[in-house]
């Protein structure tokens, strides 16, 4: 039992904290670090997060006085669960397409990180086009392009048209669904990638050496260094592509559909809420899963 | 020792090493070959929009409706650029729009990197987890949903058509995606060793000191990469930005400006065109594409320039000074 506790490294975390001056301090070193976010908290985020959830357990009612909100309990989840018939087949979508997407995203932008740190000629340009997805991507520039006409370009349509013609129209609808995806997952891959970038060029340089020294394999030195060095970012990278699945209002079904209940012609106030709260929550949790297992995988140079 | 280990097997066997050689060589080169096809694939996906939009910003009217035009311009037609500029009311709202980013990122920048480090290197005390995961929660609530109770926050505080609720909360670790950004911190500075901390605490310096003095500079690459998207989010940023500055159009950034410019090219076209005394631009057809174009071009030139400048520094490695690991 002793020696599982000495080598466990959840045990260790969880030891009693000691309770002396040396703690106080600490405390109040955390505090004054954490405090502007503290501050924005209170300030900018916990109104208006306590005010949706107050708005999930009412109803919008319109009266003789004004617009009113009614307490009606829990009647907008169950009406959610229940009596709604789009929530859960949109959520069962949106689950599906994220666990498909979050370990292709992953796996393209590692892969693109590493090949792109390999010191080949031209990697200042490669590096530059690699971040175009991301300030274009982000912006209402990339719809314009759509709309312009820019989409068989983006899918290579036109390279894939004689192909198209070989095969018939039917199993060409299908190789250009699984092009779309393609180019859509290399679009949202942009952060990711330049995340993995700066995270490889924090790998200390001497352990490469190191290793290369010991005479490992490339593969052994990206098995045994790089992902290990990388695991922080990983995790990083991992969460911020997870939420942006689940949270882009225009790829995620459920939030579009959030929006159309909350905000389209009925204003159906607390009916949204509700499906924003079960939703948001349900995420976290997915989140908080990820913490609690990443504690065992991922290394920290700092917490040696 | 190990250096010296490997020196002598290297002497003692000259023809394997040889063959060793040989065959890397061919390896490499053979990689290389491959990692650039896969490289420049990858490229064009990325490319061919922005090749597309840019040729497209070039082409006139007639080039645009003649369908033996596909890719290149017959001629170089400057009117879509001088049009898109006078529209977007570029000079000034450029200035407004720099301004408002730079004093934004820099908050944010510098409050999200302070905050990390706290939950970074407290994270044994109890409660920092339950206050990291908190934070989490707000990055996972999209604005898009709590927006009409932020709205009435800033109403409250008389903030509304100001850039006040778009800069403010970015000075206490909030605004466009913080918390993500506190995140990136707390895992730069988590994956940094102890050892230079300590020895600074050891010589007297104090928490802050040790922060700007010892650890801040660690995490360069980190807070170039953070000031790159947090600079993008903010330039590209419509929904925020319209719900706060709705009635303002003096002091609109270019984000709205272009989304005004195309709705009104679509909706209104030659009438705006002739509105504006551009007699000579009776050439551009209602909801002309390549003024669009040129439009999309002068938006993302800035965020473009700004991270050619910045990438440099973003890949800088770690440097471990004075430490035997």
């Amino acid at each position: 039992m002793q020696a599982s506790v000495r080598t466990n490294p959840t045990m260790r975390i969880q030891k009693p904290q000691p309770k002396g001056a040396l703690h106080r301090r600490r405390v109040r070193e955390f505090t004054l670090f954490i405090l502007p976010w503290m501050i924005g908290f209170i300030a900018f985020e916990a109104f208006p997060l306590l005010q949706s959830l107050w708005i999930s357990f009412a109803s919008l009612q319109f009266q003789a006085k004004g617009v009113q909100f009614l307490w009606v309990g829990l009647a907008n989840y169950q009406h959610v669960l229940f009596v709604d018939p789009n929530f859960v087949g949109y959520l069962v979508q949106a689950i599906v397409s994220t666990v498909i997407e979050l370990p292709m995203i992953l796996t393209f932008a590692l892969t693109s990180a590493v090949l792109m740190k390999q010191g080949l000629f031209g990697t200042t340009f490669f590096r530059g086009l690699f971040f175009l997805p991301v300030v274009v991507g982000s912006s209402a520039v990339m719809s314009q392009v759509f709309q312009a006409g820019g989409v068989p370009v983006i899918i290579g349509g036109q390279w894939l048209a004689p192909i198209f013609h070989a095969v018939g129209p039917a199993i060409a609808k299908d190789i250009l669904y699984v092009f779309q995806g393609m180019a859509l997952v290399l679009w949202r891959s942009g952060v990711q990638v330049l995340l993995f970038l700066a995270g490889l060029y924090g790998v200390p340089p001497t352990y490469y050496e190191v290793a290369r020294i010991d005479g490992a394999s490339p593969w052994q030195t990206f098995l045994k260094v790089t992902l290990p060095c990388l695991s922080p970012v990983i995790l990083l990278v991992s969460i911020y592509t997870l939420v942006d699945s689940f949270t882009n209002p225009l790829l995620n079904p459920v939030l579009g559909y959030i929006q159309s209940i909350g905000l389209g012609g009925s204003l159906e106030l607390g009916w949204a809420g509700a499906m924003g709260w079960m939703y948001f929550l349900l995420v976290f949790l997915v989140l908080v899963v990820m913490f609690r297992y990443s504690r065992h995988h991922v290394y920290y140079a700092g917490e040696k | 020792m190990a250096r010296e280990l490997a020196a002598v097997e290297f002497v003692a066997n000259p023809i394997q090493r040889l063959v060793d050689k040989v065959r890397n060589f061919g390896l490499t080169w053979m990689t290389r070959l491959v990692l650039y096809v896969v490289l420049v694939d990858l490229g064009f996906v990325y490319f061919l929009p922005m090749a597309f939009m840019l040729l497209t910003s070039l082409k006139s009217p007639l080039d645009l409706e003649n369908p033996t035009v596909h890719w290149l311009p017959t001629q170089i037609f400057y009117l879509n650029y001088s049009f898109a500029w006078q529209q977007l009311q570029y000079p000034a709202a450029l200035l407004r729009t720099v301004l408002w980013v730079t004093i934004a990122v820099i908050g944010q920048v510098i409050s999200t990197m302070l905050v990390g480090y706290g939950f970074a290197r407290y994270s044994r005390i109890r409660g920092a987890e339950v206050l990291f995961l908190l934070a989490i929660f707000t990055f996972l609530v999209p604005p898009q949903t709590i927006i009409v109770s932020m709205f009435l926050n800033y109403k409250v505080l008389h903030w509304l058509n100001t850039y006040l609720p778009l800069t403010v909360p970015e000075y206490f670790a909030q605004g466009l995606r913080g918390a993500f950004f506190i995140f990136i911190f707390r895992q730069a500075f988590r994956a940094l060793p102890f050892q230079l901390e300590e020895a600074a605490r050891v010589d007297g310096a104090g928490p802050l000191k040790v922060f700007t003095r010892v650890m801040a500079p660690l995490v360069r690459s980190s807070v170039a990469v953070a000031a790159v998207f947090s600079v993008v989010w903010h330039w590209n940023s419509v929904f925020l930005v319209s719900n706060f500055l709705q009635q303002t159009y003096a002091k609109w950034p270019l984000s709205l400006e272009l989304q005004q410019f195309t709705s009104s090219q679509l909706t209104q076209g030659n009438s705006l065109a002739s509105n504006q005394g551009f007699q000579q631009s009776s050439l551009l057809t209602p909801g002309s594409v390549g003024a669009i174009m040129a439009a999309c071009v002068l938006v993302i030139l800035p965020p473009l320039i700004f991270y050619i400048l910045v990438q440099r520094s973003f890949v800088q490695g770690v440097e471990r000074t004075g430490l035997i690991e």
